[in-house]
């Protein structure tokens, strides 16, 4: 379903990926595990198109994704949940919900709530009125809307406390059971390791190593990745 | 002045000669043909006077003001008033104080006083507008301009009101435009070259990077636009006394759209291309003037008569040029440096530097002996997050602490808070035993602080010895020692055989070195390096940890490092400090600390020590 | 007291003009970043719709005047802005310079470069009784136009889906492309209606003066400019705000200043702005802290 090829990105003057290959096919789980300064959020950038890529390509459903513009990336199907949430603050919960939701039909927009039922108590409220916690599922939410084929998530469980992160992880979880596809970005390795089938470690620009859970688990290359290689 | 090491002699002479040429043929050109062609080309060599008053303030400071005209406004009414003969001045302007009105000077004495004039107004009004945000200079410039007209256009009883001064003495012919002219080309490019000159364009390169390294953004904009003041006062005296009539419409919107139209053609950051542009659009005005009348262009078809045609055809040209050639027909460069870009960009060595700098430049002790880089307790929160809470850390002369931690962990806001740009909730910071919360950057960086960033802010527009060099005017030392300086720092990091090459062309491992040398030239006793090795491939990665290593002997600084790498880290520093949520986890040696379980579950989440150890 | 009652209504009446003009100006810097030089052409052209279409009956004159605004707004967007959206400010400013240059000369090359007069239905000169005070009904007509277009603006903004997405580019504008807001219409959108604001600011001052010039949007524009400044940079609120205080300062100084400065009025209220940006760089709305910075 997307597939990046040769992948090098240059951010502020600095090239921040030196050749990034790597695949994601339909109804897959994959996370993107490594330090921070890997260059994990400008590979989701790029995907998306807030970032051209100084050389690769980047292709979703056999499509070259390079040179559009991000709103007709996002209408391609591709729904991005960006790190800081980055949510409109000065509007209400409402309407950052209708913004996404653009004549989904209000089927999608009642599973949603039903999915997130702290939002639809704080319908009403500005949205940066909420805690960091209901601000992510706020994020998570309007992605959903969208109804997309790829959902990507960068860094989900920054800044949450761990009882948050569950409840974040545990709505992921039910979008897994349905069949989504996503791309979930985390620095915190072990849980997306855990949560994910398939995981890429990025360090230095570059894909260090790769592979399935049980393979990745306790893996000294992983380690290697993080903590350096004295380990 | 020459250059002074940071172009080759060549070049710098190139670059002052030929605008002078430019401005001799000019006069040439003038003397020879009919009496009002030579008014024509002497109303554009005082043109050129103003746009060069233009091009000092925003070239250099990369900030539109649209009241220079004001200045020359001020000037020119100077130089009319001082001039007039008695008789004229009690008809026109009754109110005037007699010590004006009665002075009939002769054009030399009344040119210098409208200029001086002219300055002091700019200082005056220039103290409030430039302490503004940089976004508010342009309005509030403008707003100036039209404040001028007003008071120009009402106070008849002193300015003649909207009908204006006549009977003003003619007496600038072209040649005595074209020496002013030349004269003010020569300081243009002198204030261009000077450390003000370099420190203000670091400003217009990027303003954080420029606080970084001691430069006060108010002080150096006020210093320009002063200058400039001056400069448009002396085309404004020069042209009223050539035109012998004077309104307060004279210098208003019109003539602000067409000096900067020239400028912006001519591409603001040269001087060369404030000439070149104020010739060319002088010409082309003059071209369009003339089909006003009406004429027929190429025996084809003819245009009726259309006045404002050349003002549009002005705005026209001004319009594409902002669309297609924004830096202006020099490119923003100097006429030394045109079309040897190609000899640029191959590897130069550098112009032979005075004898090896063995001193620190800016060293000026805080408090006593050295006694490190402190923060006690610091806590900061901003936007509902609490960023740290109640961090220590020290740094003592002279060793290499690193600073890890997980994503968010509030290791760049304390390298911010440390260096100035962020002041904290509470706690404090001492430098040296002195208390410096709530120091400015660039008064931590005179005091010896000196940091990185993690984007290498580069000062794109100038070449890497002029990136570096500033660095130590920055904080105060002289050009010449500056340069000398710089080209020490570039021979130790590696940098010098690309010494002439313009900083936005050089790779990105390379811009993160430029930053490093950059922040050297101030000669700090304390360096923060934020994630220098972020985005750099293995090569350039082992590369980056060499040199740092021979920065601490050969520089003598304590280095503060943040890095995600953790080879890095353990290859360079001797004690590590680990963050977490703003708070401190662990403070040890590299090896104690890389293998603590408490950090790796920092990082990673969860022990992934059980059975790694394979 | 009816003499300030009546100071204050004519404050009142100005204050609300410049509001509409400063929200005009605000609407472009909420998408685009830019200050735009070209709104006092974006003023002066639809009053020379007024001009041109003086012999047909007054409202179809008006319509012509708001459509006149709306066209060149979005053509000026398409044709001079669209192609400098990402570079950096000074270069918008510039060309928002370029094209108000352009505007005002071809104005005073096809027409004349001195002022016209222009007929205006005699039932604007005249004045309304309210109770004790005598109310010109320009002034009324203002007031009324003022609270109609922020409301309607208000409206647009607040419970129509374009308002959604214009609020939201303004907050966001990366955000709101990833989902899906099509940058090109939220900008063109934002010009057009910031057009019909400065066309009605156009009507108004043509029914004030009875004149039209092509010089006549230089001190609105500027007006504008400032009020945005005092008001804090880019919001909505803060436009009106700006407006408000400057217009009313205008006013009352024009009523109040001793004879010998009155000529000096302008050169006063402009120079006032600066003592507050002095004071408080964000300006009188602004936000606490600046703008984010990005170390």
């Amino acid at each position: 379903m997307l597939e990046l090829r040769g992948l090098k990105v240059a951010y502020r003057g600095v090239e921040v990926l030196h050749g990034v290959e790597m695949s994601l096919g339909e109804g897959e789980v994959v996370g993107i595990v490594g330090p921070n300064g890997a260059g994990k959020s400008s590979l989701l950038r790029t995907i998306c198109g807030l970032i051209r890529p100084s050389a690769g390509e980047v292709s979703f459903e056999g499509r070259a994704l390079r040179g559009l513009a991000p709103e007709e990336i996002a209408r391609l199907g591709i729904a991005l949940v960006p790190e800081g949430r980055q949510i409109f603050g000065t509007l209400t919960v409402a309407e950052n919900l209708r913004l996404a939701a653009q004549g989904n039909g209000s089927g999608t927009m009642e599973r949603v709530l039903g999915q997130l039922p702290i939002l639809r108590q704080r319908l009403g409220q500005r949205a940066d009125r909420l805690s960091g916690g209901e601000q992510q599922q706020l994020a998570v939410a309007r992605a959903l809307l969208r109804k997309p084929r790829l959902l990507i998530l960068d860094e989900p469980s920054l800044g949450l406390a761990p009882k948050m992160i569950d409840v974040v992880y545990g709505l992921l979880e039910e979008l897994r059971s349905e069949g989504a596809t996503m791309l979930i970005v985390e620095q915190n390795a072990a849980r997306t390791i855990d949560f994910c089938q398939r995981s890429v470690v990025l360090a230095g620009g570059q894909v260090r190593a790769s592979g399935r859970r049980e393979e990745l688990q306790r893996n000294p290359a992983v380690l290697r990745a993080y903590m350096g290689r004295q380990l | 002045m020459k250059g002074g090491g940071l172009r080759s002699p060549a070049s710098a002479a190139a670059s002052l000669v030929v605008p002078l040429v430019l401005v001799g043929l000019t006069v040439a050109v003038g003397a020879s043909g009919t009496p009002s062609f030579e008014d024509t080309v002497t109303m554009a060599l005082c043109n050129l006077i103003v746009v060069l008053g233009l091009q000092v303030f925003i070239g250099n400071s990369g900030v539109y003001s649209f009241g220079q005209l004001g200045f020359a406004a001020s000037g020119a009414y100077a130089a009319a008033l001082l001039t007039i003969p008695a008789a004229f001045t009690a008809l026109q302007t009754p109110d005037l104080p007699s010590l004006v009105a009665d002075a009939q000077l002769s054009p030399l004495p009344s040119t210098l006083i409208a200029a001086a004039a002219s300055g002091l107004l700019a200082a005056v009004v220039g103290w409030p507008l430039m302490r503004t945000s940089t976004l508010a200079i342009p309005i509030s410039t403008f707003a100036f301009l039209i404040v001028a007209y007003n008071v120009l256009a009402n106070w008849d009883a002193v300015t003649g009101g909207n009908s204006g001064l006549v009977s003003i003495p003619r007496t600038t012919g072209v040649a005595s435009a074209g020496i002013w002219a030349a004269a003010a080309v020569v300081v243009a490019l002198a204030f261009k070259w000077s450390a003000a000159g370099y420190r203000l364009q670091a400003t217009r390169e990027d303003e954080v990077a420029a606080r970084s390294i001691g430069i006060g953004l108010m002080r150096e904009r006020l210093l320009a636009f002063t200058l400039s003041g001056t400069l448009c006062g002396i085309g404004g005296a020069l042209a009223v006394h050539q035109s012998g009539t004077l309104s307060p419409s004279t210098f208003y919107f019109a003539a602000s759209v067409t000096t900067i139209t020239m400028l912006v053609v001519g591409g603001a950051r040269s001087v060369f291309g404030a000439v070149v542009g104020t010739l060319a659009v002088a010409t082309v005005n003059e071209l369009l003037r003339n089909l006003e009348e009406g004429a027929h262009v190429l025996g084809l078809f003819s245009i009726g008569e259309t006045p404002g045609l050349a003002a549009i055809g002005l705005g026209l040209i001004l319009l594409v040029t902002m669309v297609a050639l924004p830096q202006g027909l020099s490119r923003g460069l100097e006429a030394g440096e045109v079309g040897g870009l190609r000899r640029r960009l191959r590897s130069r060595a550098l112009p032979t530097p005075p004898p090896a700098e063995t001193e620190q430049p800016g060293l000026r002790p805080v408090g006593g002996p050295a006694g490190g880089l402190r923060a006690a307790r610091v806590s900061l929160a901003f936007s509902g997050l609490q960023v740290l809470r109640g961090v220590d850390l020290e740094l003592a002369p002279g060793e290499a602490l690193g600073l890890i931690g997980p994503n968010g962990a509030g290791k760049t806001t304390l390298v911010n808070v440390l260096s100035g740009f962020q002041a904290p909730d509470s706690g404090s910071v001492l430098l040296d035993g002195t208390s410096v919360t709530g120091w400015s950057p660039a008064r931590l960086a005179r005091a010896g602080l000196g940091r990185t960033f993690q984007a290498a802010l580069p000062f794109a527009g100038l070449t890497v010895v002029e990136s570096v060099a500033v660095g130590a005017m920055g904080v105060g030392v002289g050009r010449r020692r500056a340069v000398g300086v710089a080209a020490g720092v570039l021979e130790r990091l590696g940098l010098d055989k690309q010494a002439q090459s313009p900083a936005g062309l050089r790779p990105p491992g390379d811009q993160r070195l430029l930053g490093i040398a950059r922040a050297l030239a101030t000669g700090p006793r304390y360096l923060l390096l934020d994630e220098p090795a972020a985005g750099l491939n293995d090569e350039e990665r082992r590369d980056l940890v060499a040199i740092l290593r021979g920065v601490r002997q050969d520089f003598g600084c304590a280095i503060l490092l943040i890095e995600h790498d953790m080879n890095v880290v353990m290859d360079l520093c001797s004690r590590v400090q680990v963050l977490d949520d703003g708070k401190t986890v662990l403070v040890g040696a590299p090896e104690e600390v890389q293998a603590h379980p408490a950090v790796v579950e920092a990082y990673l989440g969860t022990s992934y020590l059980e059975g790694a150890h394979a | 007291m009816t003499d300030l009652a009546q100071s204050l209504i004519d404050a009142l009446a100005l204050g609300g003009l410049y509001a509409l003009i400063a929200v005009g100006v605000t609407l472009i810097y909420t998408v685009m970043g830019m200050m735009n030089f070209a709104q006092g052409e974006f003023i002066m052209l639809p009053a020379y719709a007024l001009y041109v279409l003086a012999g047909l009956p007054f409202a179809i004159a008006v319509g012509g005047a708001l459509a006149t605004g709306v066209a060149i707004a979005v053509l000026a967007e398409r044709v001079a802005f669209r192609p400098v959206r990402n570079a950096d400010l000074s270069a918008q400013l510039v060309t928002s310079l370029a094209v108000a240059t352009i505007l005002q000369n071809v104005v005073s090359a096809s027409v004349d470069a001195r002022a016209q007069s222009v007929a205006t239905p005699p039932l604007v000169s005249e004045s309304s009784q309210i109770g004790a005070l005598s109310v010109p009904n320009l002034e009324i007509l203002t007031l009324v136009l003022t609270a109609i277009v922020l409301g309607g603006l208000g409206w647009l903004l607040y419970r129509t889906r374009i308002g959604l997405e214009m609020r939201a580019a303004a907050e966001n504008f990366e955000m709101a492309r990833l989902l899906g807001v099509r940058a090109n219409r939220v900008v063109a959108i934002a010009f057009a209606i910031s057009g019909v604001l400065a066309a009605a600011v156009g009507v108004l001052i043509v029914m004030q003066t009875g004149q039209v010039s092509p010089t006549m949007g230089l001190t609105p524009v500027l007006v504008g400019f400032i009020a945005v400044v005092i008001g804090g940079f880019g919001r909505i609120s803060g436009a009106v705000v700006g407006g408000l205080v400057l217009g009313m300062a205008s006013s009352l100084l024009g009523a109040y200043l001793p004879d010998g400065l009155v000529p000096f009025r302008d050169a006063i209220v402009f120079s006032l702005p600066v003592a507050i940006l002095l004071v408080r760089p964000q300006g009188l709305l602004g936000p606490a802290t600046g703008e984010a910075r990005r170390i």
